[in-house]
């Protein structure tokens, strides 16, 4: 609990800050040092600072496993590998990549690194992924592939999607970095569409400082992929590979940890009139890292988004807007593209609150967080004009 | 053949280095997104190599790929042949064709002659490399560029610590690209810096490696994950902080390599030019078709690493744990290879 009783005990109006130090939302896990030293002075000491190397092809094998899948290529990072798969796709030709306009702000680029134009496509409500009603609307004839995003809470419409892109010939390539550790319909991510790519950032779910990998049932672009990747150098770096591996040990109970976080928020936010909890979808029945958590905005909370993360930022809680604003309707969209109405993307990017998780996130911190936005409910209408005459 | 005999430099650092340089990034719970290792390394790269501004990038390939694009405006990009196949392809991941211009037989460098020759009204910018690690060239082809109103970004990875005439690399041209493969004089197993010349190119550098609010200096057009995390960080750091040691065993190198190839017949070491070229490449330079193929069966032959750079180079062994034995049993093989004896 905060001890905050009145709106003069916000960190925003002179009070103490509710945490002595920032809360983020990444995930920020550190595996155990003296294991990771240990294998980096094995690896440095026969010479291995970067791929091709030990540490690469036993990270590989590790993650094959994970997956369930046959084929697995490290590299630099999960947006190089999107843009390899693209440009992949692409083979030199102009065209367009349908992509979900509800999501993160790199999407539009990596497409344009691959020389290719994005369509922005809108997204349905409950798993917010692509729309497949919507993408075969906006498939074309210059259409030369999908990429979805499988979403933290609920993936996408796999299935429907992975149809969608067979009738129009065209492959799906799925951004996972999120969905690491989800399952959908019960099989494990790593193995659908044409490929599906993941993240080894620290602030996702396996740190190893910098890094991704894609995953494949097929031999054959696993072979170009790795022949591509070695020509280009963009192999993954043994300190990456380590701690990627050291990490994949600790999954499980980050896993774990990161569920019982996020029912602590569900547990104490549900009861505040105004907010919800964003809930993981068939959670009976399927399994996710639960890395993250959102909280959504309702008309009869007092404050907007905007003002309560500023607040809870002073607080250093530090909550981010959620995919916020609409990718079409933001500075990542291409210069000069007009995209029409995207209706559902546009109102989902106006009502989730990024709540701080990962390895920083105690259970108390959760509680103190809840209890703040408690407070904000409470003394709501003198809390939203103090805010509103204060800018 | 001994496992010390290889290609590429792959200078270690110390396990008391190591130990501390993790302990610290684990204390300060700081893994990635431009974190205090990362901003060092670029105040000391611009430092130690005469730039007002450097930026860490992920690895060679990307800092090409977004240095290109921070740099060079749509269009032909004139190159010297020889460049590697993963710079060219970054190039074009920039979305800038490339023209070839020749290099000087001598200096294996780019000149204001073999420029002209290439130039076009279609080419927007000069992307060069310092030959192991020679500087050859570099301040005309600098001058030629400013006359011609076109960029020049030169790949400096092999000539770190070098200048020519007394202007230190991150003097040079629009920007220079060191690169911290493994392989290189600055270890960071991956990794790279852009030297930059200006605040402006600085500010796109540090903008276009990152899709954060917060870290946009600049407006771009498009933007990529290109940054480096803390881990390499450190290795660079730490591989700085024994950068007169690295030189030194470089320089040494060089030696036993150019004592023993002294009456060599049909071909020479390559000698780089600069005021204190210690690249660590050791390049052998043969006179014919035929001579090359001689030295490279004979080193194929007897299972030493090579590379063949060129029409009539020969990149040599250069791992940094090498001894004089090591060399002498390379240069060998070498004179025993039909048509130098």
């Amino acid at each position: 609990m905060t001890g905050k009783q009145r709106v003069e005990d916000f960190a925003l109006f002179g009070g103490p800050k509710a945490f002595a130090s920032i809360k983020p939302v990444g995930q920020l896990a550190e595996p155990p040092v003296d294991p990771y030293i240990k294998e980096l002075a094995v690896a440095f000491a026969a010479d291995d600072y970067s791929a091709p190397s030990n540490a690469v092809d036993r990270l590989e094998d590790a993650l094959c496993a994970l997956h369930g899948v046959e084929h697995v290529i490290t590299l630099t990072n999960a947006c190089v590998g999107l843009v390899m798969l693209l440009r992949r796709i692409g083979a030199g030709r102009n065209g367009n990549i349908v992509i979900p306009a509800f999501s993160y702000s790199g999407i539009p680029h990596v497409v344009q690194w691959a020389g290719l134009t994005p369509r922005f496509c809108d997204v349905e409500e409950r798993r917010h992924g692509l729309d497949p009603a919507c993408v075969a609307r906006a498939i074309d004839e210059n259409t030369l592939g999908i990429l979805a995003v499988a979403n933290v809470h609920g993936t996408c419409e796999i299935d429907e999607l992975s149809r969608a892109a067979d009738e129009a010939h065209i492959p799906l390539v799925l951004d996972s970095v999120s969905a690491l550790g989800a399952t959908y319909r019960g099989r494990k991510l790593g193995s659908f569409g044409f490929a599906e790519v993941f993240s080894l950032h620290s602030t996702k779910l396996i740190n190893g400082f910098e890094g991704g990998y894609v995953t494949t049932t097929d031999a054959t672009l696993a072979r170009e992929l790795r022949a591509y990747r070695d020509r280009t150098m963009n192999g993954l770096n043994t300190m990456s590979a380590l701690l990627s591996l050291v990490s994949l040990g600790e999954l499980e109970d980050i896993i774990e940890r990161n569920r019982v976080r996020h029912d602590s928020y569900v547990d104490l936010c549900d009861r505040i009139e105004g907010i919800d909890v964003l809930r993981y979808i068939d959670r009976e029945t399927e399994r996710y890292s639960y890395q993250m958590t959102f909280c959504e905005f309702h008309g009869s909370w007092p404050l907007t988004r905007e003002q309560t993360i500023a607040l809870l930022r002073a607080e250093n809680a530090f909550a981010m807007p959620y995919y916020s604003p609409a990718l079409h309707r933001s500075s990542h969209c291409p210069v000069g593209m007009a995209v029409a109405e995207l209706p559902v993307a546009e109102q989902l990017a106006k009502r989730f609150m990024y709540l701080p998780g990962g390895e920083h996130t105690s259970s108390q911190d959760v509680a103190t967080i809840a209890g703040l936005l408690r407070l904000v409910r409470e003394c709501g209408a003198e809390l939203a004009s103090r805010m509103e005459s204060s800018t | 053949m001994t496992g010390r005999i290889g290609l590429g430099q792959r200078h270690a650092i110390s396990a008391n280095a190591l130990d501390n340089g993790v302990r610290g990034i684990f204390e300060r719970h700081y893994f990635a997104n431009n974190g205090p290792l990362v901003q060092e390394l670029d105040a000391q790269m611009a430092r130690i190599c005469g730039a007002p501004f450097g930026c860490a990038i992920a690895n060679e390939f990307l800092a090409v790929a977004l240095a290109a694009r921070v740099i060079f405006e749509p269009g032909v990009i004139l190159i010297p042949a020889h460049l590697p196949e993963h710079t060219v392809e970054a190039l074009r991941w920039a979305g800038v064709d490339v023209a070839f211009a020749d290099v000087e037989v001598d200096t294996l460098a780019l000149s204001p002659t073999s420029l002209e020759a290439a130039f076009s009204p279609a080419v927007t910018g000069i992307f060069s490399t310092y030959t192991f690690g020679s500087m050859a060239g570099a301040l005309e082809v600098e001058r030629f560029a400013r006359e011609h109103r076109v960029p020049f970004v030169v790949d400096a990875s092999d000539a770190v610590a070098n200048s020519v005439a007394g202007r230190e690399i991150g003097t040079i041209g629009d920007a220079s690209i060191v690169s911290m493969h493994q392989d290189r004089i600055v270890n960071a197993g991956e990794g790279a810096v852009v030297l930059c010349a200006t605040e402006h190119t600085w500010n796109g550098m540090r903008t276009i490696r990152n899709f954060h609010a917060g870290q946009t200096f600049q407006s771009l057009p498009v933007r990529m994950n290109g940054k480096m995390a803390e881990g390499p960080a450190m290795l660079a750091l730490a591989s700085l902080a024994q950068l007169d040691t690295t030189l030194a065993v470089n320089a040494r190198l060089s030696s036993w390599y150019r004592a023993a190839l002294r009456e060599m017949k049909g071909a020479r070491m390559f000698e780089p030019a600069g005021d204190a070229p210690h690249s660590g490449r050791i390049a052998l330079i043969c006179e014919s078709d035929q001579v090359r193929e001689n030295v490279a069966n004979a080193l194929s032959e007897k299972g030493v690493p090579h590379a063949l750079v060129m029409r009539h180079a020969v990149e040599l062994p250069n791992r940094s744990a090498m001894t004089e034995a090591d060399v002498r049993t390379v240069c060998d093989i070498l004179r025993r290879a039909g048509g130098i004896a």
